[in-house]
């Protein structure tokens, strides 16, 4: 018989009976008897049970959706190293080597000298000079989703990036062009010896990254500072999209203007297609 | 007590806190009982976490720091957004609990049946009515499968009030699906 002052706390060590909770053997045989004998405490018993067995069938266990899960980690990652970048900017300066002639690995290491420990360096992939455009803007692509590059303005108005642009002394206008459902994330301006290139990243709901490459025709005319296969750029100078999915990635170039853009994301290039072909 | 990490905190975070996803949605998910909520609470968990993860002692609980994390996110920000649930009196549980207690004492086998009928809706909207401070305790335990010593972790506070609360927490949820059960017609009155 259990007096009334001690029900309550019976009936709560009954809900630990349930869960397997009880480690002392004395208390659980004490529990099981009184489960046996006492029909109060053998209600309190399978209510506790009843309920939790309920619960166990009919509350499936939810899985973070892919998509936000990417969202999340971009959103971080893209946060995390633009923290960086504004922490390492006096120690970048006192690097003069950094200064590179290619435009790739000035590119490259402009943004592991400033995001990455110097530790990071030596194991980057060496970038030859000679990398094609379309080359270099699926390389530095693969460095923003391995979070080795991220942009030095984090902003998703266009008129700060183009303020940004403009303040770095772009000499051509980039085509600020977001498509809907997209918005920026940010912009950088790489350096080749005094000329400067534009680049801008997009982000969607879904964790999708577009990062765009965007230079004047003129260098790959005039002055030869970038490559580009020559089938290829007869084809885009046409005013054709040309398209390329590779290892998980997918790329577009094409004419906007007297600009020729890069435009890489981590989906199908059919998804650029439908956002920039047209687009001019 | 702090922790300086070595090499890259990114990807420590990455390592230590994001395979943790899948727990905090679901229990975002209870807590808000709503898809879109789960995930920006999510969201802004993870983005609170890792700014403050050079405070995180290496070694200790990720999941527990995490789950505290989630809990003052949810009552700073999301708890003022969703509707406030109803409110339980737990007084008129006990008597309801005394009045169903003589028949259903030699029955209790069919409860189960009874609560089969319930759908997976009815369920979650019982829980979703709980108080909140019952209604974690129950997400944590029945439906995510933590210890009570986890729990206590989670939530900070001694092992005893989270088996009280889980024992109150399912009395109440008992009455709510006998009710529903009743509306339905799979209890005979």
């Amino acid at each position: 018989m259990i007096h009334d002052k001690n029900r309550q706390e019976y009936a709560e060590l009954i809900a630990a009976l349930v869960d397997n909770e009880i480690k002392d053997s004395r208390l659980r045989a004490e529990l099981e008897g009184l489960k046996a004998t006492d029909s109060g405490i053998k209600m309190e018993f399978e209510v506790q049970a009843a309920v939790k067995t309920t619960i166990k069938q009919k509350c499936r266990y939810a899985r973070c959706p892919s998509a936000v899960k990417n969202r999340i980690l971009l959103d971080i990652r893209t946060g995390h190293l633009a923290e960086k970048r504004t922490t390492k900017t006096e120690s970048f300066s006192l690097r003069p080597y950094a200064y590179a002639a290619a435009i790739v690995v000035v590119f490259i290491t402009l943004f592991i000298f400033k995001y990455t420990d110097s530790a990071n360096i030596s194991s980057l992939p060496v970038v030859e000079s000679s990398v094609t455009f379309d080359k270099m803007a699926m390389n530095n692509f693969k460095a923003i989703l391995s979070a080795k590059l991220a942009p030095q303005i984090a902003s998703s108005d266009t008129n700060t990036i183009k303020s940004f642009f403009l303040s770095k002394g772009l000499d051509y206008d980039m085509h600020m062009i977001c498509p809907s459902g997209w918005e920026y994330v940010g912009a950088v301006v790489s350096d080749d010896n005094g000329k400067k290139f534009g680049h801008v990243v997009l982000k969607d709901s879904q964790g999708k990254l577009i990062y765009i490459f965007e230079v004047d025709k003129k260098y790959f005319t005039n002055d030869k500072k970038l490559d580009l296969d020559n089938q290829i750029m007869s084809q885009v100078m046409s005013g054709s999209c040309y398209t390329q999915d590779q290892d998980d990635m997918g790329i577009l170039i094409n004419k906007t203007g007297d600009n020729v853009r890069a435009i890489v994301t981590n989906d199908k290039c059919e998804k650029l297609k439908s956002l920039f072909c047209g687009l001019q | 007590m702090t922790k300086n990490y070595d090499g890259d905190l990114y990807a420590d975070f990455e390592r230590e806190a994001v395979h943790h996803m899948d727990a905090l949605f679901n229990f975002a998910l209870r807590m808000t009982g709503d898809s879109d909520e789960a995930s920006d609470l999510v969201q802004d968990t993870y983005m609170r976490a890792f700014r403050f993860f050079d405070k995180f002692e290496k070694g200790t609980n990720c999941k527990a720091w995490l789950f505290r994390i989630m809990k003052n996110t949810y009552i700073n920000t999301y708890r003022k957004k969703t509707k406030e649930p109803e409110k339980f009196d737990y007084e008129e549980v006990e008597n309801f609990y005394e009045n169903v207690k003589p028949s259903s004492t030699e029955d209790a086998h069919l409860e189960k049946e009874i609560f089969d009928n319930l759908l997976d809706d009815q369920v979650a909207t019982a829980i979703s009515s709980l108080p909140e401070d019952f209604r974690t305790v129950v997400i944590l335990a029945d439906i995510e499968g933590y210890t009570y010593e986890e729990i206590a972790d989670f939530i900070d506070c001694p092992v005893g009030t989270v088996r009280s609360r889980l024992h109150r927490a399912r009395k109440m949820l008992y009455a709510k699906l006998y009710d529903y059960a009743g509306s339905k017609g799979y209890v005979k009155n």
